[in-house]
């Protein structure tokens, strides 16, 4: 997938030399293996500095907001789907958005590679489907398609939903089996296993609130968390606090949700923060036909009201 | 509001009349009674329940039911036996305001009014006078009006179904208690339809009732909701008569989802199984088979007839009966009787509807005043106003009130308990318990309580805001406060009568609920209804029948209308009829009634004209408009949309292929122009239902059948040798077209019926034109050779999304207006300012689209009539715009279009609540993920304020 | 007819259409009398349970 990086080099080049753009969004390397940052590149000599690979896995969306100036998006599918979103719920105008459409192969976990070789790795590089991991003491060569993030492996969209110009060739769209398969584990359990199962998840959490400032749907200028007047859940370090703002941000981005993984990219502590959203967009895909963020003109399905809305819940 | 009353003579004429009533005694003093039943506890007396149908008993004294309006009692001289014999007078020593007066004379009041409005109702028929259903005799044979009792939960049995309806639950005859043995759940009930309609054999009833259809499929529906699916229910019909506003979908989903059973055979008799009281139906199935079913439960079905009274009055005023004993009426005048300024609603005008008498009603109030418009506003009173206390920055000093609601509350409630248990709350400095909140001596007291206590907010528990509060809020007005400083809970249906058998952890509850209140109230402030201004000109969408009666009526009120009709010239579709099902030349009429329109000065007709673009909301609206291609603006305070419907282009049939296949429409114009080519005739063909109540237009075109019926009497008329064949699926010629239907079959014109599944089949053969059909009497195949064949074309609303976004007014699936209420609400839309009349609302009759017309102008009317005097709600919703993150779930999620984006400034992409258009419900507050948004008077702080106060020990 | 009309109407029958039109006529700025045989109004509409065809209470 590096091979995206010189096009995308030369397509932001030529956007900011001619005015185009006044940014250009993307990665660039980081400081460590498997790191790559979001970059925002203003001039023709920082576009030089963009990179593109499998470890781009935050979602560039997140830095287009409430802005005046016309900005450039390296995009992956699901950066795309969120710039739809951005769209439909005022973040931006279209043309305000220069889409640089990357069709993306899937972004490698991290978390696993580190755990496979311990936390001090030397060197991180790929060649089509292989990468090649080195740490203090193992260098492997692995198979991209095994060491895929979690939320790659259920993509439905790898390919950007709307684009201005093409990074690369399209990928074909994989066929996903059941990507609701871990919601269906969650929903056989009983009630007590349930909240053991959610108490648990939650358990570890820091109330760093990287998860929320990693999400591009999450972007009210007061989170609710941060609300004095009324302080709708605590500032400790308690359980019921703890679970109340994982629960009710999900719902905030029920039916809004790429299932992109930022969220769970960002958590410092682990969590798998998707296990929340998931649920909420299984339910939106199954009870609505819905999947976040594929549609300009349509508002999400709890935006709305139609008679014809689903109200078997209702006895 | 006179009750118990009863018009006896009427002299004078239209613009004075004095009128006579009789005023019957009541017994009890308006006045004073408070409606707490202490009397009825203590009467004796029994007689049946009216309101019940008689099956079961009430007291002497008593209250209709328990929502009557006066709820005031009244004691019924045939049963009393204070005032039979003389006896008693318990109820005198109960009544706490001694309201009973024994000595209360009939006496006959005149008054002077303007106009009259008759609007005496209906009776249910009689079915006693039947020996073929044995009503009288059978226990398990009941009426539809009985029945409709047993399903109410405030009925005889609460809702449940049980035969032996009309036994009484504790019986205590000894035939009777025979009877109860026998009592057990139906599992199969049938309901008769057209009993004491649709029959000059058995009775004098020859029209048709028009809702008996709809009630039976209804009742049928309800009843496999009460006693679950197993119940099986079979309709008994002759034709499926359901023309109305979504009712064909009613129909089908009662058949399809609810699985009830329709069999087309009239009953000829029932008889009781020896040994048991179920029911043996004998009927002819559609084969002509004999069948013999046994029912648990038989429902009569009947008719609506107008009582003798009702008659005899219409003789004393000489007003003109119709041939079905209705009132007569003409089709352009349809609520004026033949007396002049006296008009009629509802069932007595014709059998219809509720949403029909609805319609009835405001048409007949907009005529009314029509005649009296110079006098308007000179006999209505103004209120004075109080000037206002203002109390921001004061610490709250709450009075608490709690309602005893005679025994209502106090019953179960310990209410002095709780009245001393708010002193204690935090900012209350006064509490009081009276008897009954709501009546006038409280209203006083309270006003006085404010005044000398120098409260600025009022608590009251007692019932439900819901009908209270706006009588608080007034009392709080003429105390001076603003009215919004105010909060009430509901000790009565939240508590004493949910919790009857827990008095203590009801007035725990009703503790509770109280300190929840106070917390909730302390924290109000006064909010400000913002006026709004009206413009008090009309605009008129459509320039057909409805359109041009709303213009009419509002112009003969004074107000200034703009009619918009994109032809060329007034009339729309009436402009293609020949004539109306009573006889009346409709082209003649549409030309003067259009030169009235046009030397009209106060009515401004736009013709080729069509709306570009319109904004603002009730009382301010602007529209953009072209006229013969010239661009210009008016400015309106109201809207009636009256932009009908068209025909239907039939794709089947040869249309378009034989010249001698044509519409409803063709044909009426061929006799407009009184064509030659009929003469030439030998036999014509008419075909119902074309496009209409199919896959693709599941609703019935409600004119078509008597339309049909109507022409093909016609054509009879004019040469009487014609053949004249109708194909039919359900013949819906509903109320007293169904004398038509009669007159048409007398005439020999032949009925044919199909069904969906086998349409007729028509093609050319030699040159000539044959129908195939299948005859349904002899189940034979038969072939029509005509020289003409007609095409009963649906009624294809216009779905103008266009117009529909410009009014922020909905569109049904097939693209027709959907009106505020079904019932209630027929002639306007939810959005304030908006009417609807005409085809464009569901396809009708040129009578019932002119009494539409009418309506919407008398619902226009009400709102221009309160010029000055229109403030939005205090409890709107407030955008916080630091919090606002522009996403546009409130504009989006509004029903009434009331959140839009800021456009300029500081805050601009943000959102702004337009409070005329608010209407506090709340929706966008609870959306906002941002939590920019607030309920005024709901505010976040007051909710979290009531939730913490719940959680506090008492 | 000229301006000495009254303006009052009498409504004769306290059902639906009764007490619509009383409402109309009040709203609209006319003096309405609301003539009823009966003790309370509300008419037929009263004792129905459900209306067609929205299932609404008819209370």
């Amino acid at each position: 997938m590096d091979t995206y990086t010189e096009k995308i080099r030369s397509i932001a080049g030529s956007l900011l030399k001619e005015g185009k753009v006044d940014r250009v969004i993307g990665y660039k390397k980081g400081s460590i293996p498997m790191a790559t940052n979001p970059f925002a590149a203003r001039t023709v000599e920082q576009a030089r500095e963009l990179v593109f690979n499998s470890t781009c896995v935050m979602n560039l969306a997140n830095y287009i907001t409430d802005s005046s100036e016309t900005i450039a998006v390296a995009a992956k599918g699901c950066d795309s789907r969120n710039i739809v979103t951005h769209i439909v719920e005022n973040k931006i105008k279209r043309d305000q958005v220069y889409i640089i459409g990357v069709p993306c192969s899937g972004m490698v976990d991290k978390r696993r590679i580190i755990e496979e070789f311990g936390s001090d790795l030397t060197e991180f590089s790929e060649n089509g489907d292989e990468i090649s991991v080195k740490s203090l003491d193992k260098e492997e060569v692995l198979k991209k398609q095994d060491y895929l993030r979690d939320c790659c492996t259920t993509c439905i969209k790898p390919n950007p939903v709307v684009y201005d110009e093409l990074a690369g060739e399209l990928v074909p769209e994989p066929e996903v089996k059941n990507r609701f398969a871990s919601v269906e584990k969650i929903e056989a359990m009983d009630p007590d296993e349930k909240y053991q199962y959610f108490t648990d998840l939650t358990a570890d959490c820091i109330r760093c609130y990287a998860c929320r400032n990693a999400c591009p749907i999450c972007y009210c200028p007061t989170c609710f968390v941060d609300e004095s007047g009324p302080q709708w859940v605590g500032k400790g370090q308690n359980e019921t606090d703890i679970q109340t703002f994982h629960f009710l941000r999900a719902f905030h981005c029920a039916g809004r949700c790429t299932d992109c993984g930022a969220c769970e990219e960002a958590c410092p502590m682990g969590i798998k923060v998707r296990e929340f959203t998931k649920k909420l967009n299984k339910d939106t895909s199954e009870l609505f036909g819905w999947d976040a963020g594929l549609d300009q003109t349509k508002r999400p399905p709890l935006d709305t009201y139609s008679p014809e809305d689903p109200d078997d819940f209702i006895k | 509001m006179l009750t118990l009353s009863e018009l006896i003579d009427v002299k004078g004429e239209k613009g004075n009349f004095e009128i006579d009533i009789l005023k019957k005694p009541r017994y009890v003093d308006l006045d004073l009674c408070i409606g707490c039943g202490a009397c009825a506890e203590k009467c004796p007396g029994k007689a049946d329940d009216e309101y019940n149908e008689d099956l079961v008993k009430r007291k002497s004294v008593y209250v209709e039911y328990a929502q009557a309006v006066p709820l005031k009692y009244r004691i019924d001289p045939e049963t009393c036996l204070k005032l039979t014999k003389d006896k008693c007078g318990n109820c005198e020593e109960a009544c706490p305001t001694s309201a009973i007066n024994f000595d209360d004379k009939e006496e006959t009041v005149t008054i002077k009014t303007g106009s009259i409005i008759l609007s005496p109702g209906y009776k249910p028929f009689d079915p006693s006078q039947f020996d073929n259903y044995q009503y009288s005799n059978y226990p398990n044979v009941v009426t539809a009006m009985e029945f409709e009792r047993i399903l109410s939960a405030t009925g005889p049995t609460m809702g449940h179904i049980t035969t032996m309806p009309k036994v009484p639950v504790n019986p205590k005859k000894k035939k009777d208690k025979e009877l109860a043995a026998y009592r057990k759940d139906p599992k199969k009930i049938a309901w008769f339809q057209c009993v004491g309609s649709r029959d000059i054999n058995k009775c004098d009833n020859a029209h048709c009732s028009s809702v008996c259809c709809m009630y039976a499929v209804k009742e049928a529906i309800i009843s496999k909701e009460h006693a679950g699916d197993e119940l099986d229910c079979s309709i008994f019909f002759m034709d499926m008569r359901t023309p109305g506003k979504d009712f064909e979908k009613y129909y089908n989903n009662a058949q399809e989802k609810h699985g009830i059973n329709f069999i087309r055979s009239r009953v000829h008799s029932v008889t009781e199984v020896p040994g048991t009281h179920d029911l043996e139906v004998v009927y002819a199935d559609e084969a002509g088979e004999i069948q013999k079913e046994i029912y648990d439960m038989v429902v009569l079905s009947v008719g609506l007839e107008i009582p003798e009274e009702t008659r005899n009055l219409a003789e004393k005023l000489n007003i003109e009966m119709s041939p079905g004993g209705f009132c007569n009426t003409s089709t352009f005048d349809p609520v004026s009787s033949s007396v002049d300024g006296i008009y009629v609603a509802g069932a007595f005008n014709r059998p219809q509807d509720i949403p029909q008498s609805v319609l009835d009603a405001s048409a007949a109030a907009s005529a009314a005043g029509d005649d009296l418009s110079p006098a308007r506003n000179t006999l209505t009173k103004k209120l004075e106003e109080v000037p206002r206390i203002n109390v921001v920055g004061e610490r709250p000093r709450i009075g608490v009130f709690i309602c005893d609601c005679g025994s209502n509350i106090k019953g179960v409630v310990d209410c002095a308990h709780v009245t001393e248990y708010a002193k204690t709350l935090p900012y209350v400095e006064f509490a009081d318990e009276p008897m009954f909140a709501c009546s006038q001596d409280t209203q006083d007291k309270m006003v006085e309580y404010i005044k000398e206590k120098n409260l600025n907010r009022i608590v009251v528990a007692a019932c439900t805001p819901k009908t209270h509060e706006p009588l608080f809020q007034e009392t709080l007005e003429n105390a001076g406060l603003n009215k919004y400083l105010f909060e009430m809970t509901n000790i009565r249906n939240h508590d004493s009568w949910v919790h009857k058998n827990n008095p203590d952890m009801a007035t725990k509850k009703a503790k509770d609920l109280v300190r929840m209140a106070v917390s909730k109230a302390a924290l109000s402030e006064p909010l400000k209804e913002e006026k709004i201004p009206m413009d008090e000109r009309v605009m008129v969408v459509g320039g057909g029948m409805a359109g041009i009666s709303a213009a009419r009526s509002l112009s003969a009120q004074g107000y200034e209308v703009h009619i918009i009709e994109k032809q060329d010239r007034l009339g729309g579709e009436a402009l293609k009829l020949h004539k109306t099902p009573k006889g009346e030349d409709i082209q003649k009429k549409l030309k003067s009634i259009a030169e009235d329109v046009n030397a009209n000065d106060n009515i401004k007709v736009h013709l080729n004209t069509t709306i570009e673009s319109t904004d603002g909301f009730v009382g301010n609206f602007k529209s953009r408009i072209t006229e013969n291609g010239d661009s210009s603006e008016i400015e309106y305070g109201a809207a009636v949309l009256a932009t009908g419907a068209t025909a239907h282009e039939p794709d089947e049939y040869g249309f378009g292929m034989d010249d001698r296949v044509v519409t409803s429409l063709d044909l009426d114009r061929m006799l407009i122009e009184n064509s030659a080519e009929l003469d030439k005739m030998n036999s014509a063909t008419f075909i119902q239902c074309v496009g209409s109540r199919d896959t693709n237009r599941p609703y019935c075109s409600k004119i078509c059948c008597t339309h049909s019926v109507h022409n093909a009497i016609e054509l009879k008329t004019r040469k009487p040798d014609m053949d004249v064949f109708i194909l039919y699926r359900d013949i819906r010629t509903y109320g007293e077209n169904e004398l038509l239907y009669k007159q048409a079959r007398d005439l020999g014109v032949i009925f044919i019926r199909y069904d969906l599944e086998n349409k007729p089949d028509v093609r050319t053969e030699n040159g000539s034109l044959v129908i195939k059909a299948r005859d349904h009497v002899l189940g034979q195949p038969l072939e029509i050779e005509s020289d003409l064949l007609v095409l009963a074309t649906a009624i294809v609303p216009r779905k103008d999304e266009k117009l529909a976004n410009f009014f922020k007014v909905p569109l049904n699936e097939e693209g027709f207006f959907v009106e505020k209420h079904a019932k209630l609400g027929p002639a306007e839309f939810a959005t304030d300012g908006v009417f609807i009349c005409g085809s464009g609302h569901y396809p009708k009759p040129l009578d019932e689209a002119i009494t539409q017309g009418k309506a919407a102008a008398s619902r226009a009317l009400t709102l221009l009539g309160k010029k000055d005097n229109l403030f939005t709600s205090g409890t709107v919703a407030l955008v916080d715009q630091e919090k606002c993150s522009s996403c546009g779930v409130c504009v989006a999620i509004c029903p009434y279009s009331a959140p839009s984006f800021l456009e300029e400034g500081r805050y601009s992409g943000k959102a702004e609540i337009n409070p005329v258009l608010c209407k506090g419900c709340g929706l966008c507050v609870a959306s906002c993920r941002s939590g920019a948004l607030h309920l005024k008077g709901f505010n976040t702080d007051q909710i979290f304020s009531q939730i913490f106060a719940l959680d506090e020990v008492v | 007819m000229g301006n000495n009309v009254t303006g009052s109407v009498a409504v004769i029958g306290g059902g639906i259409s009764g007490m619509l039109s009383a409402l109309d006529l009040a709203n609209s700025g006319y003096y309405v009398y609301l003539v009823e045989k009966g003790p309370a109004i509300g008419g037929v509409m009263a004792q129905l349970d459900k209306t067609f065809p929205t299932n609404d209470c008819a209370m």
